[in-house]
């Protein structure tokens, strides 16, 4: 591994993957909810709850990358640390492996957390400043019993050349290290255990757009090296679109569209993904897409819109009543291509039913992006 | 809390003596089982030498005593003029004139350090003692002694410059005989900080083991001594926080104190392992009022030189009363510049009564009359309006004089409070800058401390402590007729007089005297435990071997380390 | 590091000297002086006051006083104690030992018990446990000193007669114990004035330390360490309090002013014979030069205090060491 810069490259994206994953899933959740209770007054008496996550359901195949994209706050880091249980999901099923990690004691949860690990978004409070980088790797070695004394010693330094850091280092404290050098601790860190599963929370999204880059390139030769599993968080598709085989949206802790990398990017179907994408940079200067600006504010998690949780801000052109009143279920738009909107079609919700919500303008195929050449062909 | 300034230090004019001298042939003890044991004595205040012409307070005279001899002591009854009992001294006689007294050292008398102790050590501690600078608070009483000569080396002689009722108490007692070996070299000027004053070495039945500053004074028998070891193998003087103090009674790590607080008294006195008895009072206190301006001695006070003003404040004050809620036992209401525990003090006097509606009267027809719908007395426009300066460190003053202001604004009186801390209170009081002052005393048996407070010489004498400007020849004249008798029984018709005619001029409220009681431990078997001074007798007292601690078969280990 | 300490070091002798300086100028000022200083002084006639004064050089103009002092001062001396025989420096000595016992042993006592508590509070943040406990450190840390001793006093000495009321020692028993007794004896004696202290400066401590905690927790490091699979406790113990002792170690210098203070009154309650109770008395008795030496004593802890708070800080912090 170097730290030669390389030009991101395009995704691997092989064009049999389809919108879940085939064979038996590594990871596979279900109905997955987290409520944050809000409290109020001296005595902390509960007043509501904000629904960090609300009913996501999803599939992770082993080797495979599923970038997880949406606006700060939309739920994504919640979702990650709900499937490490690094936070009690409030209700929902996660196997990992065909195991019920809910229904895990909390002793046989670490054992598994050895196959499960997580990079966090800032590489800056996710190390302990009061632990040299060598204690911080070589802890998850020790608590799991995988090397000992001077073997571990050997690991640490091993470790720590893979994700291009000098094993020197090991004695050193965090805080003497820049931030893609933090990450790569990071990166080391969570590879010590030799997980099966990495959820990568914005592992670059705090760092400068050159080291950006190297991150993403470590991450992905790791991938390749030892056939791990990513679920890769990000806020912005461009992160996911290098990285990630396929691709979920979130919106306000729901998933609004879930499909191929190269379907998203290629014809995003939920105007709210229509709208993510708009904002990325097209590589080629030659071509050029309006960019659709959302108005109004992300609502807040703790009052959620009813109906299609994005109709405040929805841009689609056949957005009526009913978008108010029916909640959009994820539906197959295309072969292995869903999302959440009712407008769209082809659509499960008929329009007798719509018109019963008040419906006024029948759905319409409304695809602002597809005809812009993005960079990764069709 | 004890009624003086400061937690306890009690004020020693000289000091409270009488006592429990030993009656050694009856006493001594060689029985074994007699010998043996160690109490610890709580004491509120370290102190600061036990040099004994510097004595400041009650605390040290205690310990004093027993390092030291006087001459004689005074007998368990506390007649200044009879049954005094040997100390240093074997036997005395009286020169055929009675202006001198002769005074036959026991001739095996030792210093601690070994050293014989001689009539030459007599004379030196006079010496000492009378001399100014050295600085012994009572050295007026001194001063009708003329001089003190070595006959022989055994024969101490005191000249008197004339006759006088309390001669051979003054001679006797109020010296401790000091070793002359070891103090003829030390500065007179700094005696309060000489290395003596820490190690003390005297010619007692007790020596000092060990002192521990800020915590113990331990003394231990002396062995050697000529008169016999004492019973007790040890007596430890413990520092003693008075918030602390009901507790170490109770759970025993203080075997004795004397307590002025009813709270504590209460406490401790219902404790099964404890004995109490009431001890004689012998500090009073009073609200004096200034005859003069303040500061201004050449004015009369524009208040308070009106007797009938300071009577009809006095008839205002339901003493009684205040007394009892404020001390319960622990004091009484006084009746003049004394306290009954004095052998001359009369109680029989007749004082003013609570009488507040005669107070109210008599303010009438002084001129000083209610306003209508005001609350405070005036007269031609003035208010009846003064301060009343008292030190914040005595808690008992603090206390009543809220009570005091409470009882005199029913009256049409308006008190203030001049409440300052104990330095600045004894500045303003030596320089007569008040119009009215919660005063205290302490007294000791004899009454020769009037004259230092009451008389018109001490009114006019600037650095005199007759703070009040109180001037009365016919008083001055009672008390020196009484101070000049041959003897008690014809002194007393002249002190009544006195006390007659002070009381009569009201020149203060003559408000409590208060006692302390003595808690100890049961299994102590005290002796001579006479009125003026409880621990005179320390050397005789006794543990029986049945009821032995184990802190009383520790044994007379070396005092070492 | 050195240089820092240098500088340190530097401004604490000015500060010692200030409150020298100060402490000097303000009991000269206070009125009366060491032969006043009682009631009872005023059947002194004021010739001979005036003779002692002179011999103890108090009739010098202050000024000259002042540099005597501050000669004796440079030469390391406090001079002769007015009102007791020996050195000024021979008293404090007495007691500065027995006062910094107490307060050491009342430091490690409210920092475990603070600590202790306040991570336990943090781990539990929210719930009634937390609750109650939070309430009671404030009460606790709002009782006056000498209140909370009495209370101790009367119940682990007066009801449960499992500790000696005052002092430092058995007066009598002590010396004749076995090395191991007196061990014991002494610590007898130092458990309720030592306790006393400890809860009034445990309950600020884990008020302290349970903030702090709560800070660290829901840092991104704790959730590394849990997705390693550390354990809860080890979690709290390793991770979590190894982060949030810093701003707490650093309190332990910073409290030693409070604890000083509070020493003053828990010495009078338990007859300690320290620093405190020695104050107390020599104000009162205007004892100029012991006053003088007790307050640069307290000077002196407290500035060490300070320095003890950064070297602290520096030796649990990475990040402080390295500048
Ligand atoms: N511990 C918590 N208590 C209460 N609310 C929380 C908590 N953690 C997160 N939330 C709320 O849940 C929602 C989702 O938070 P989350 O951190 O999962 O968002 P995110 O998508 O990761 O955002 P970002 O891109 O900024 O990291 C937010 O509204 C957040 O305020
Ligand atoms: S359901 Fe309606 S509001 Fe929601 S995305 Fe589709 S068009 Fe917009
Ligand atoms: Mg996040």
């Amino acid at each position: 591994m170097t730290d030669a810069l390389r030009a991101p490259n395009a995704a691997p994206a092989p064009s049999a993957a389809a919108g879940v994953a085939t064979g038996e899933p590594l990871l596979s959740i279900s109905q997955l909810t987290k409520y944050f209770p809000i409290r109020r007054g001296l005595f902390g008496r509960e007043a509501g709850a904000v629904r960090a996550v609300d009913g996501v359901s999803l599939q992770v195949g082993r080797g495979e990358t599923l970038g997880i994209v949406g606006e700060s706050g939309c739920g994504k880091t919640t979702l990650g640390r709900c499937i490490l249980r690094l936070i009690e999901p409030t209700s929902g099923q996660i196997h990992f492996d065909g195991i019920d990690v809910r229904a895990l004691d909390p002793a046989s949860m670490r054992r598994l957390r050895r196959r499960m690990q997580i990079i966090f978004q800032d590489p800056f409070s996710s190390l302990n400043p009061r632990m040299t980088v060598g204690a911080i790797v070589r802890e998850g070695l020790t608590i799991h019993k995988l090397a000992a004394g001077a073997e571990a010693d050997n690991r640490v330094r091993q470790l720590l050349e893979e994700v291009g850091l000098r094993p020197e280092y090991a004695s050193r404290y965090p805080h003497e290290f820049s931030g893609g050098q933090r990450q790569r601790i990071g990166i080391a860190r969570a590879l010590a255990v030799e997980p099966e599963l990495i959820v990568c929370d914005e592992p670059v999204s705090a760092l400068d757009v050159s080291v950006q880059a190297q991150v993403i390139n470590l991450l992905q030769d790791l991938q390749r090296d030892r056939g791990l599993t990513y679920l890769f968080i990000a806020h912005d598709l461009s992160v996911v679109e290098h990285i990630a085989t396929r691709v979920s949206v979130m919106y306000l802790g729901k998933i609004v569209e879930l499909a191929s990398a190269a379907d998203v990017y290629r014809e995003p179907v939920m105007p709210y993904t229509q709208a993510l994408l708009s904002a990325v940079p097209v590589p080629d200067p030659a071509a050029s897409r309006e960019r659709i600006v959302l108005t109004g504010d992300v609502p807040s998690p703790a009052n959620p819109p009813s109906g299609c949780v994005f109709h405040p801000r929805c841009p689609h052109p056949a957005k009526d009543a009913a978008c108010t009143v029916i909640v959009p279920p994820l539906e197959e738009k295309a072969p292995g291509h869903v999302a959440a909107c009712i407008k769209q079609p082809p659509t499960t919700v008929p329009w007798h039913a719509q018109q019963q919500a008040g419906a006024t303008r029948q759905p319409e195929r409304h695809l602002p992006l597809a005809a812009i050449t993005h960079g990764v062909s069709p | 809390m004890r009624e003086s300034i400061g937690p306890r230090i009690r004020i020693l004019v000289a000091c409270a003596l009488a006592a429990a001298a030993c009656d050694r042939g009856t006493t001594k003890s060689d029985d074994a089982s007699a010998v043996g044991g160690s109490i610890i004595i709580a004491m509120q205040n370290e102190p600061r030498s036990l040099l004994p012409p510097l004595i400041n307070q009650i605390d040290e005279k205690v310990v004093e005593d027993q390092i030291f001899e006087p001459l004689a002591w005074l007998g368990d009854e506390g007649h200044l003029d009879r049954d005094y009992r040997p100390g240093l001294a074997d036997s005395w006689s009286w020169e055929r004139d009675s202006t001198a007294i002769v005074f036959h050292l026991n001739p095996k008398a030792r210093w601690q350090d070994g050293p014989p102790v001689r009539a030459s050590d007599v004379r030196f501690t006079f010496g000492l003692y009378a001399d100014s600078v050295v600085g012994f608070k009572d050295r007026s009483s001194l001063a009708r002694i003329d001089s003190v000569t070595a006959r022989d080396s055994v024969t101490a002689v005191f000249w008197f410059k004339n006759r006088y009722a309390e001669q051979f108490y003054d001679a006797a007692t109020r010296l401790l005989i000091l070793p002359e070996h070891l103090l003829a070299r030390e500065p007179r000027a700094t005696m309060l900080t000489s290395t003596f004053g820490r190690q003390p070495v005297g010619s007692g039945r007790f020596r000092l083991g060990k002192w521990t500053p800020n915590a113990s004074i331990e003394l231990l028998a002396d062995t050697a001594n000529y008169h016999g070891r004492p019973n007790l193998d040890r007596v430890v003087f413990a520092v003693t926080d008075v918030n602390s103090l009901s507790t170490r009674l109770t759970t025993g790590e203080i075997d004795l104190a004397e307590v002025s607080t009813p709270a504590v008294f209460r406490t401790a006195s219902a404790q099964p392992d404890l004995r109490a008895r009431m001890n004689p009072a012998y500090d009073y206190s009073f609200l004096l009022f200034n005859a003069r301006q303040r500061k201004q001695r050449r004015q009369p006070n524009a208040l308070f030189a009106d007797v009938g003003l300071r009577r009809a404040i006095s008839m205002g004050l339901d003493r009684g009363k205040l007394v009892r809620s404020q001390f319960d036992s622990l004091a009484i209401v006084s009746t003049g510049p004394m306290t009954r525990a004095q052998p001359l003090a009369d109680s029989t006097i007749r004082t003013i009564a609570y009488d507040s509606a005669g107070a109210a009267r008599l303010l009438d027809s002084l001129g000083w009359t209610l306003p209508a719908g005001k609350t405070v007395r005036e007269r031609r426009g003035q208010p009846l309006k003064f301060s009343v300066l008292v030190p914040t460190v005595s808690a008992n003053r603090m206390t009543m004089i809220v009570a005091i202001q409470e009882s005199l604004r029913k009256l049409g009186m308006e008190v203030v409070v001049d409440a300052v801390d104990g330095n600045t209170f004894v500045g303003r009081l030596g320089a007569r800058d008040f119009d009215v002052v919660f005063d205290g005393r302490h007294v000791e048996p004899s009454v020769s401390g009037l004259r230092a407070f009451w008389s018109v010489a001490s009114a006019r004498d600037a650095n005199g402590q007759n703070y009040g400007n109180y001037e009365n020849p016919r008083f001055d004249a009672h008390l020196d007729s009484a101070l000049a008798a041959r003897d008690l029984a014809s002194a007393r018709p002249h002190a009544t007089q006195a006390f007659e005619t002070i009381v009569a001029d009201v020149p203060a409220v003559w408000l409590y005297e208060t006692r302390t009681a003595m808690l100890m431990h049961k299994r102590i078997r005290p002796v001579h435990l006479v009125s003026t001074a409880w621990w005179a007798g320390l050397a005789d007292w006794s543990i029986p071997a049945a009821e032995r601690l184990p802190r009383d078969r520790v044994g007379l280990r070396v005092a070492s380390r | 590091m050195r240089r820092f300490l240098a500088r340190r070091l530097a401004h604490g002798a000015a500060v010692i000297f200030i409150a020298a300086s100060l402490s000097f100028l303000l009991v000269h000022l206070a009125p009366g002086d060491p032969f006043s200083s009682t009631l009872d002084s005023a059947a002194i006639s004021p010739s001979v006051k005036a003779a002692w004064r002179a011999a103890y050089g108090l009739d010098r103009p202050l000024l000259e006083q002042y540099l005597r002092f501050l000669g004796q001062l440079a030469r390391g001396d406090l001079g002769p104690s007015l009102l007791q025989p020996g050195p000024a420096s021979a008293a404090l000595a007495g007691a500065v030992p027995n006062t910094l016992v107490l307060m050491g042993t009342a430091l490690i006592l409210s920092f475990v018990i603070g600590i202790g508590v306040g991570s336990w509070q943090a781990a539990r943040a929210g719930s009634g446990g937390d609750r109650v406990a939070g309430n009671a450190s404030l009460v606790v840390a709002s009782l006056p000193e000498f209140w909370l001793g009495a209370v101790l006093l009367l119940v682990f000495a007066l009801r449960f007669r499992v500790f000696p009321a005052g002092g430092v020692v058995d007066l009598v028993m002590h010396d004749s114990l076995s090395p191991a007794g007196r061990v014991l004896d002494r610590l007898r004696h130092l458990a309720l004035p030592s306790l006393t202290l400890a809860l009034l400066g445990s309950a600020s401590i884990a008020r302290y330390q349970r903030a702090a905690l709560l800070d660290v927790l829901p840092q991104d490091f704790i959730r590394t360490a849990r997705a390693k699979g550390v354990s809860d406790r080890l979690v709290l113990w390793r991770h979590a309090l190894r982060n949030a002792l810093v701003p707490t170690i650093v309190l332990l210098g910073l409290s030693l002013p409070t604890l000083l203070g509070g020493a003053v009154f828990v010495e009078q309650v338990f007859s300690w014979p320290g620093l405190g109770r020695l104050a107390a008395a020599a104000f009162h008795a205007r004892d100029y030069q012991v006053v003088i030496g007790a307050t640069i004593m307290g000077a002196v802890l407290v500035v060490a205090g300070g320095i003890l708070a950064d070297l602290l800080h520096a030796a649990v912090d990475p990040r402080v060491r390295a500048q």
